[in-house]
């Protein structure tokens, strides 16, 4: 999962910049690991607005209708 | 209490009288019922289902049913499949389909009454079609070809069949071809029976002599002429026939030698009456089964024949086609004849049910599928849930199944088993609950009663303020004015969502409180506005006294003369079980000066405009494909009663005045007034309250919520319109803000200058990419997601 322009992302809590990292999502009692990117410290995570239209609402509705 | 003897205060209804305390049992309940059809019921609680189970119902579908040719066929012949095989160009399959299912297809394309012809849909459209001929014609290219022989494995077992008539003989090559060793024994010298009496000119003998051949050929058949079988007791065998006509009691010692045994079979009767060669045929081949189960189980039970339920085909909307069959026919007359047949099959529901014509499964599928999603086994799909999700509860498919299929109770009993076992995806309704929750919460719900117990209440739903206020306060002026000047009223929803959700729970918990209210109010009568909220009542809250706002509009309506021009009702679906609403509104237009021309489907084949059983969030391309059939119904303006069929078609420009729009503000023309988008309506909701509320008590009520500070947003007309289609609110936008501000959860993108938050909200996880320029936080874009992400601290 990646996007073509990633923007240079800083979380305002702690002045770090955001690294890929290993981020858990469920939805429908089913877990899928990604790596999205997150701030290395407190873990706040960049969810891309291509990425919650695209991949994302794909999956959730290939769950739904399962 | 005392028992106020009832007299109707509103013209043309009936006076209900009132009720002493206490509900009416469920019995009475389910007895009360409107005209929905067969299997209409009351919300099942998911502990108790009385609806029919699925397996009830696909027994009862009739697609796959037989068309009424094949219905009357005494053959059974499998005429669709014949046709289809024609249709193709496979026509010596379809010989070999009619050569197994005739056995003698030369004496059959010959002798056949063709009782098929007299249920023929085609000659409402032309003529019957010519199956006869087409047999006939298969015969004549099949009649000088081989047959092919196949291996047989054998049975090692024995019939006998006494009599070589057509009966006897069709019976006894038939359990040939199966493997059965077969002895026909036949007292006279020559094979055929009364077949041989009939004139040469019917069947010619050849013909005859033809379809006999292959008996004198088979491995496993034996045929031995001019004997007469005096007595069983010389034959062995594991089943018999006694395949000749005539009574038993004109051969006594026969019928000795026969009584008591079980492995002997006899048609009792003798075949009085005229001579029908296909029906012995028929015969023969309903014996075989018989005969073939006592050979190999030791007996058989003789069940009458079951005449199949055939198809009842709709009225032929067909162009008239006639035959054009020649003397001497080729293929292509026989490909011809068969292009005409309508080849009927029940499509009753599909043709009312835009839901199933659009995924294309035949209606036993759908229960299949829809029975695979309640009981999924482990590591199987839940095949049916995406239909199960998109019916709308329109309610056409209720009238139109002729075995009393109820689809829709169907679907929402579905979502409401699926609902309790947590199955359903939540996420997908979040909007349309926290809908439900603000038209029933502090910020829109509103309770007036000018006195403890008034006559009536007006309820007038949530969504006709959402729309406009004005039309609230208007028609709650009206009903002042002109009915009873202490009318109470009560904002609420009726609980649709939680209905079309499958949340039984919150469904009765909203029912409950309107009901506890009316009882506070001793039970008024309910003037309802909103045709939904009318069906639900009347199903789930059956004791309230609800009648519909518009006969009582009608009614008080004075007539206008100018004239108005034309214009059409659509009828929103949920008004098939209030046909006095549909009537109310017709009246309404020609008092009001207007000419109606009807829609083809107005009145009880209503359709739905897209907007019910939330399938805006399970199936939108399904939505969007209601709502285009339903602008192409007509080039007059449609006159509304729904405020969400009004908002559904003023967004696609179609001018869809509704009828509020014309009786309370006849000087404007609204037709094309644009829907207010979601923070509109919620907008519009506080101001009805908050209006209402200072004119019926001289104050603003109070708002049990406090006003949550909300940072200024501003928005472009774009961001509101994607919003707007993505049901995303306003709100929803300054509480990831607001959250993102206030604790510092928030992304910086360097290059740009934008902050991005994130915010969990109910099911639903909200996006905001937004910049702050000039005190004000501009928002740049907005998405969200349903998946949950695993985060610390959140």
């Amino acid at each position: 999962m990646t996007e073509e322009r990633p923007p240079k992302l800083v979380c305002c809590q702690c002045w770090l910049e955001l690294q890929p990292l290993k981020t858990t999502l469920n939805y429908m009692g089913h877990n899928f690991t990604v790596e999205l990117p997150r701030c290395p410290q407190c873990g706040l995570t960049y969810v891309s607005p291509e990425l919650a239209a695209g991949r994302m609402a794909e999956v959730e509705i290939l769950l739904e209708d399962k | 209490m005392s028992r106020v003897e009832p007299v109707s205060p509103i013209p043309g209804v009936p006076a209900m009288a009132r009720r002493s305390a206490g509900f009416r049992s469920r019995k009475e309940v389910m007895k009360q019922r409107s005209s929905l059809g067969p299997a209409a019921s009351v919300t099942p609680d998911p502990r108790d289902l009385e609806w029919p189970s699925l397996s009830e119902y696909a027994r009862a579908c009739l697609s796959g049913a037989p068309p009424p040719c094949a219905a009357a066929c005494p053959l059974g012949l499998d005429v669709l499949g014949i046709i289809a095989k024609l249709k193709s160009g496979l026509w010596p399959a379809a010989a070999k389909m009619v050569r197994g299912l005739t056995v003698f297809p030369g004496i059959v394309s010959h002798l056949c009454a063709e009782p098929c012809g007299q249920d023929c849909l085609r000659a409402e459209a032309g003529d019957a079609i010519r199956l006869k001929d087409i047999e006939k014609w298969l015969w004549s290219r099949m009649r000088r070809k081989k047959n092919p022989t196949y291996f047989i494995p054998p049975q090692h077992k024995k019939i006998l069949i006494v009599g070589a008539g057509l009966r006897g003989l069709s019976c006894a090559l038939k359990l040939a071809g199966r493997g059965f060793a077969v002895q026909v024994v036949e007292k006279s010298g020559a094979l055929g029976g009364r077949l041989l009496e009939l004139d040469p000119d019917l069947i010619p003998v050849e013909v005859i002599e033809e379809d006999f051949a292959p008996l004198q050929q088979h491995k496993f058949l034996s045929i031995t002429i001019n004997t007469e079988v005096a007595s069983l007791s010389g034959y062995e065998f594991d089943a018999a026939l006694l395949a000749f006509d005539g009574a038993a009691a004109e051969y006594p010692k026969l019928a000795a030698s026969a009584a008591g045994r079980t492995d002997v079979f006899f048609q009792p009767e003798s075949i009085a009456g005229q001579y029908d060669p296909i029906q012995s045929i028929g015969q023969g081949l309903e014996w075989t089964y018989i005969l073939e189960d006592c050979a190999r189980l030791g007996r058989a039970d003789i069940r009458p024949k079951a005449t199949p339920a055939a198809v009842k085909p709709s009225t032929c909307g067909a162009a008239s086609v006639f035959s054009d069959w020649p003397a001497e026919p080729e293929e292509a007359d026989a490909r011809r004849e068969a292009e005409r047949c309508l080849e009927c099959s029940c499509r009753q529901c599909l043709d009312s049910c835009d839901m199933l014509r659009y995924f294309h499964f035949d209606p036993k599928q759908v229960l299949r599928n829809v029975s695979g999603s309640l009981n999924k086994l482990e590591f199987t799909k839940r095949p049916g849930m995406k239909q199960i999700r998109s019916c709308t509860g329109c309610g056409r498919c209720q009238t139109a199944c002729p075995a009393g299929i109820n689809f829709k109770e169907v679907f929402l009993s579905s979502r409401r088993i699926l609902h309790q076992g947590g199955h359903l995806p939540l996420a997908a309704y979040d909007y349309w609950l926290n809908d439900l929750e603000f038209a029933g919460g502090p910020e829109a719900a509103f309770k007036y009663t000018p006195q403890p117990k008034p006559n009536f209440l007006y309820f007038p739903g949530c969504q006709l303020g959402a729309s406009d206020p004005g039309y609230v306060l208007g028609s709650y002026g009206r009903l002042v004015s002109q009915v009873d000047p202490d009318m109470a009223i009560m904002l609420q929803c009726c609980g649709a969502p939680a209905y079309w959700a499958g949340d039984n729970k919150l469904q009765r918990r909203v029912l409950d409180d309107i009901r506890l209210y009316w009882q506070v109010l001793d039970r008024p009568e309910v003037l309802v506005a909103c045709s939904t909220c009318l069906d639900i009542f009347r199903q789930h809250l059956p004791e309230l006294n609800c009648h519909s706002l518009w006969p009582v509009l009608a009614e008080n309506e004075p007539d206008d003369t100018p004239d108005r021009g034309s214009l059409s009702v659509f009828d929103p679906c949920a008004s098939r079980s209030a046909p006095e609403s549909q009537a109310a509104i017709r009246k309404l237009a020609v008092k009001m000066g207007f000419k109606v021309n009807e829609l083809p489907d107005h009145g009880p084949r209503a359709r739905c405009c897209g907007y019910g059983g939330l399938i805006q969030s399970s199936n939108l391309e399904l939505a969007a494909v209601m709502v285009g059939s339903n602008l192409v119904q007509g080039d007059n303006d449609f006159l509304t009663y729904c405020s969400n069929c009004r908002d559904s078609f003023a967004l696609h420009g179609k001018r869809a005045p509704h009828v509020l729009d014309l009786l309370l503000f006849p000087d404007e023309d609204r037709s094309l007034r644009p829907p207010p988008d979601l923070s509109q309506r919620r907008e519009n909701r506080r101001r009805l309250k908050s209006d209402l509320g200072l004119r019926l008590t001289g104050r603003k009520p109070a708002s049990n919520a406090p006003a949550p500070p909300r940072p200024t947003l501003q928005f472009s007309p774009e961001i509101r319109r994607q919003m707007n289609a993505d049901l995303i609110l306003d709100e929803n936008v300054g509480a990831v803000i607001e959250r993102a501000e206030k604790e510092g959860y928030k992304l910086l993108d360097s290059a740009t200058g934008w902050f991005t938050a994130h915010l969990c909200i109910g099911n639903l996880t909200f996006w905001v990419q937004y910049g702050l320029e000039g005190g004000e936080y501009v928002v740049h874009k907005v998405y969200k997601h349903k998946m949950k992400i695993e985060e610390p601290g959140q």
